[in-house]
């Protein structure tokens, strides 16, 4: 028996397009037809696909959310940092300046804040992904290898709420992919 | 597509309409100016200057911005070459501008008083500098190197359009890239002589590039108010996305906090030193209503347009990046202001109905003539690279 859940069936439906054009002009098929549970993969970044795929580019999203907290922690530490070393535990007299000397804290207070929201950026990223991840069901379609190369593909989910494998599978091939494919769990 | 975009040009955008009042607003600011002028010359002079100034960073940034976009390309640049061009061209009105500033120079500059400067400790070492003749030479060689450039990467960009030549638009690539190094050293003297030595006496490394970022900053922002105010007509309507937008949006993000950082670090680093030269320069900004100024310069020049320029929506619609621009536009003034006036009034809050005439009739005519200079071209530069870019996804935006 293998560790943890088996999960057998259906992930989606998988499309293979030439261009990016035609993968984000695909997506915004999609996404107008009804369907939310979709994901696209292309070898770069690719310019408005995100929104296409129907994910919120207006508005806090969870990771602009996670970066602000983190560097609102950030701020608040790097300052707490200085006024609790210069005012509590080690005031000295430094030219005649208050100890509460707070502008000379601001770089300290900016650096933190950055620092922060940075490692809030890089592994908030890595969890809402879910990465590391060492399987994943697209992988079990044999030309997905060309995503990192010069083709650009289009999954739309079992679980989204409209899927029905014929009908999702006729939707694809109107839009003139080199192929649609069954993406097994 | 690119046949209606070749037909658009800028008169289908109605900009000419706003060019006679703004003309007759000028004239008008121009002549109670000059009652100004007759009632009381030092305060008439020490009111050209901000306003000089305000309108002066507009141009000299675009220039700047105008040559940066040369030398990086990209799309953030196509939507407003324009009116930066245009803007950049109109340094010549600059130069009749400046013309008060040399008749009110014992008004305004404590240094032109050879008698008080001689006897100063401080300020008699810096004669060498600060002089009449100088200040005059540099400010003929400033002007002149400012529309040297201007109008060559203007052939240039004419030239370019006849023959379509890759080596004409790197000879206009390099003119740029070697004006950025010209243009920010002019500044930071220019900044130096008609500003800082408004205070002979005090000096700050700071001053230049906080005066050059400035003015980038105030260009951006005026250029963003002007696109916005074309977004309802058909022809920039059709060609201005959302993204072009929140590229201006992202550059003024940035030079707000590239302002605040050299702002900031001025004065820590003063703060910090607390010596006896260099304090008052702060110690009278800070004080009384002044201080109000300089804590509304810091929420409003910075952490205003810097909270609101983070949330991309506000970045992607014309109505509320405008509203942003014209806090910039407004604070810019403030800041410029503050930064100069407390030089001669110390810590007496002063400020004259002749500032806004001033102003007005600086902008008025101005605007007059830039608009002047935009008009009759087209709308974007339709013959230049990056404009398939920038109007392709538009293009995708409909078939999809």
């Amino acid at each position: 028996m293998a560790i943890g859940k088996v999960r057998t069936g259906t992930y989606g439906v998988i499309a293979e397009f030439s261009s990016p054009a035609d993968l984000t002009a695909a997506a915004e098929a999609a996404r107008d037809a009804g369907y939310t549970e979709m994901d696209a993969f292309s070898p770069f970044p690719i310019h408005n696909l995100h929104e296409a795929v129907g994910m919120k580019s207006t508005g806090l999203s969870s990771m602009s959310a996670l970066v602000l907290i983190g560097g609102i922690i950030g701020g608040i530490g790097g300052f707490f940092m200085c006024w609790y070393a210069n005012v509590i535990s080690y005031p000295l007299n430094i030219g005649g300046k208050p100890f509460n000397s707070w502008p000379a804290w601001i770089p300290i207070t900016f650096e933190c804040a950055i620092l922060m929201a940075a490692f809030a950026a890089v592994f908030g990223m890595l969890a809402l992904n879910g990465l590391p991840m060492p399987y994943h069901p697209v992988f079990n379609v044999k030309r997905f290898d060309q995503a990192s190369r010069d083709k650009f593909f289009l999954v739309i989910q079992a679980r989204d709420p409209k899927f029905d494998l014929d009908t999702v599978w006729k939707f694809l091939e109107a839009l003139h992919p080199r192929e649609v494919v069954d993406v097994p769990w | 597509m690119s046949a209606g975009v070749a037909e658009t040009n800028a008169s289908a955008t109605g900009i000419s309409q706003w060019r006679m009042p703004s003309l007759v607003i000028g004239i008008i600011g121009l002549a109670l100016s000059a009652l100004g002028y007759f009632i009381n010359q030092e305060t008439f002079f020490r009111s050209w200057l901000p306003s000089f100034l305000f309108w002066f960073s507009i141009v000299a940034g675009s220039l700047a911005v105008l040559m940066l976009q040369y030398v990086t390309g990209g799309e953030w640049g196509l939507m407003i070459r324009r009116p930066l061009g245009a803007a950049a061209r109109t340094m010549l009105w600059m130069v009749l501008f400046f013309i008060p500033i040399i008749l009110g120079m014992k008004y305004l500059y404590p240094w032109s008083n050879t008698q008080w400067a001689m006897a100063d400790e401080n300020v008699s070492q810096k004669l060498g500098w600060l002089n009449w003749k100088r200040f005059l030479a540099f400010a003929a060689l400033y002007f002149a190197l400012w529309n040297l450039w201007a109008w060559r990467i203007r052939a240039l960009s004419l030239s370019f359009y006849q023959d379509r030549s890759p080596y004409t638009e790197l000879k206009r690539r390099k003119w740029a890239a070697s004006g950025l190094l010209m243009i920010v050293l002019t500044l930071t003297f220019a900044s130096i002589d008609w500003m800082m030595s408004t205070e002979p006496k005090w000096s700050s490394t700071m001053y230049g590039i906080t005066f050059v970022v400035g003015c980038a900053l105030s260009a951006l922002a005026f250029v963003t108010f002007f696109l916005t105010r074309l977004v309802n007509t058909e022809a920039m309507g059709s060609l201005l996305k959302p993204t072009h937008l929140r590229d201006l949006g992202n550059l003024m993000l940035a030079f707000v906090m590239f302002y605040a950082y050299t702002t900031f670090s001025e004065f820590l680093l003063i703060w910090y030193a607390n010596l006896h030269e260099e304090i008052p320069h702060f110690l009278v900004r800070t004080s009384g209503l002044w201080g109000a100024v300089a804590f509304s310069v810091a929420m409003f020049h910075f952490f205003l347009p810097f909270g609101l320029l983070l949330i991309r929506p506000i970045k992607d619609r014309p109505k509320t990046i405008a509203i942003v621009a014209v806090i910039i536009i407004v604070m810019r003034y403030v800041a410029l202001y503050w930064l100069v006036a407390p030089s001669w009034y110390g810590e007496h809050f002063t400020w004259s109905w002749m500032n806004l005439t001033t102003l007005l009739g600086i902008g008025g005519v101005w605007i007059w003539a830039f608009i002047g200079q935009l008009r009759g071209q087209t709308i974007i530069p339709i013959h230049e690279t990056w404009v398939e870019e920038a109007i392709r996804e538009g293009a995708l935006k409909v078939n999809g």
